[in-house]
């Protein structure tokens, strides 16, 4: 294979990645669009849009590895290929959360009694959803400042979070528990989802500059006790 | 034959900066300063000021035509046997220079040894190829245990250790290229210089070959020319990167194939030259 063939399928490769995000970020924006009266065939809708980006995740995958394989790439070619990997994967994971965040308001629709649900969940879905857009803007641009800058704003996402657990504690004595839980698992998957994006940067500064940025590992989270798929 | 002026100049190294790694003295076994080589007045590889750091394998790339072999072959003097080839600059080897009149280029080669691209044992026995250095040095100690500890260091011993009589020429291409390591390694040489050793092999006794660069450096300094990039990244510590007798970007392995500083060798490395 010629070496402009490598340079036509690095470039077939990065465009589907790119038709991905974009699918990956409109799911995450219908799942959290369903809010707190939806039915299961709207939850359903959001399991399907999942399966196709996990179809999507193989395919990238699998042209990855090949060309990987194929052409042996050093340098930029070899640090997009293991860029566009990472991202894959953390898109692939994106999606699963669209998939929690839809359940969780499907499980919520379904309780009668249930809480009001606090600005901070808004806001978490704003600011996640708009670090992600910005991390795969990063990523098509190239621009390592917005890249890096993105995850800058992951502590707020972390402070609304705690903020969105205590209040839904509180609610716990006045309202259903188990509903109140659904909005607390609603929050930390869109918290997980801003961890992501914060990934996504970081790979996306690498790709660019050829240094990492990453802090360590990042907390994991404690076990859920309701059904998610992680 | 050669002759040499040495440059006063500040050299283009100098001037790149990080793109060329610096050792210290200590560090460094083999040091060019302003090291250029002529053929016939047309240069071939010039001001090229570079370290070769003790028990590490540093690995030449370049296009073909770059003169990363001439710079090699000025290593040990190779290029003296070439008529009209000229060096100026210096290539200093323990703080000595390799081309002041009162140095043997006999006794640069013993200590400065050579693999080539094609193997070339003698046409003689596997014992005669690897005892030939040690005899006409003059070596008094036991030829058979240098020899045996020879063919054990280059991985070979196990396989013909019962044919040590057998002629060479009987050899398979990997194992012919071991037994010229092994008659390299005899002479007890400090430092290892391999022109393209694995070009001709196949891809199991490439394997064997790079395997054994990476024992070897334990007790030898490495040099190799390679076109096989793959090569390069998987077995030496540092890389540099030559284009048109110029030295480009000098660093560690890991890093230059990574993430390089500069765009010639991006390009270089990524396929995109011309």
């Amino acid at each position: 294979m010629s070496h402009r063939t490598f340079a036509e399928r690095l470039d077939e490769l990065t465009e589907q990645l790119h038709t991905m995000s974009h699918d990956v970020e409109t799911l995450v924006g219908r799942a959290f669009a369903l809010g707190e009266s939806c039915d299961e065939a709207a939850v359903q809708a959001i399991r399907d849009g999942d399966h196709a980006i996990d179809e999507a995740e193989m395919q990238i995958e699998e042209s990855t590895i090949e060309l990987l394989a194929l052409h042996q790439p050093m340098a930029t070619d070899l640090r997009v290929l293991v860029t566009v990997l990472k991202i894959n994967n953390d898109l692939e994971r994106i999606g699963d959360h669209a998939v929690n965040i839809a359940e969780a308001f499907g499980r919520l629709s379904r309780r009668h009694q249930r809480p009001p649900l606090p600005p901070e969940l808004d806001e978490m879905a704003r600011v996640s959803r708009g670090m992600l857009r910005d991390s795969l803007d990063a990523f098509v641009a190239g621009d390592a400042e917005l890249a890096r800058e993105v995850g800058r704003r992951d502590d707020r996402v972390d402070r609304l979070h705690e903020s969105l657990v205590r209040v839904m504690l509180t609610h716990m004595q006045e309202y259903n528990i188990s509903a109140c839980l659904q909005v607390i698992l609603i929050g930390r998957n869109l918290e997980r989802i801003a961890d992501l994006a914060t990934n996504i940067g970081e790979d996306v500064f690498y790709m660019v500059q050829g240094r990492t940025i990453r802090h360590g590992s990042r907390d994991a989270g404690e076990s859920e006790v309701v059904e998610e798929r992680s | 034959m050669t002759e040499r002026t040495s440059g006063q100049q500040p050299t283009a190294a100098e001037e790149r900066g990080d793109s060329i790694i610096q050792f210290p003295a200590s560090e460094t076994v083999l040091t060019t300063e302003s090291l250029g080589v002529l053929y016939d007045g047309t240069s071939a590889v010039e001001d090229i000021t570079l370290g070769i750091p003790r028990n590490r394998v540093v690995a030449f790339i370049g296009p073909s035509g770059c003169g990363k072999s001439t710079l090699l072959r000025a290593f040990n003097r190779m290029n003296d046997l070439i008529p009209g080839a000229r060096v100026v600059g210096r290539a200093l080897y323990h703080g000595k220079d390799l081309y002041d009149p009162d140095v043997d280029p006999v006794e640069v080669r013993r200590r400065i040894g050579m693999v080539f691209q094609k193997p070339n044992p003698f046409p003689k026995s596997i014992y005669d190829n690897v005892a030939f250095g040690l005899r006409i040095n003059g070596y008094q100690g036991s030829i058979e245990e240098r020899v045996e500890r020879s063919l054990r260091a280059a991985a070979l011993w196990d396989e013909v250790k019962h044919r040590l009589r057998e002629s060479a020429l009987g050899l398979s291409g990997g194992q012919q290229q071991r037994l010229c390591i092994a008659r390299a390694l005899a002479v007890q040489p400090e430092i290892l210089l391999m022109d393209e050793p694995a070009s001709a092999l196949d891809p199991i006794a490439t394997s064997r070959i790079e395997d054994l660069i990476d024992e070897l450096k334990r007790d030898y300094t490495i040099v190799i020319v390679t076109h096989n990039m793959q090569q390069a990244a998987r077995v030496s510590d540092y890389t540099a990167f030559l284009y048109l007798g110029k030295l480009i970007e000098y660093g560690e392995t890991d890093r230059l194939f990574t993430n390089p500083k500069e765009e010639r060798t991006e390009q270089y490395i990524t396929g995109r030259f011309g």
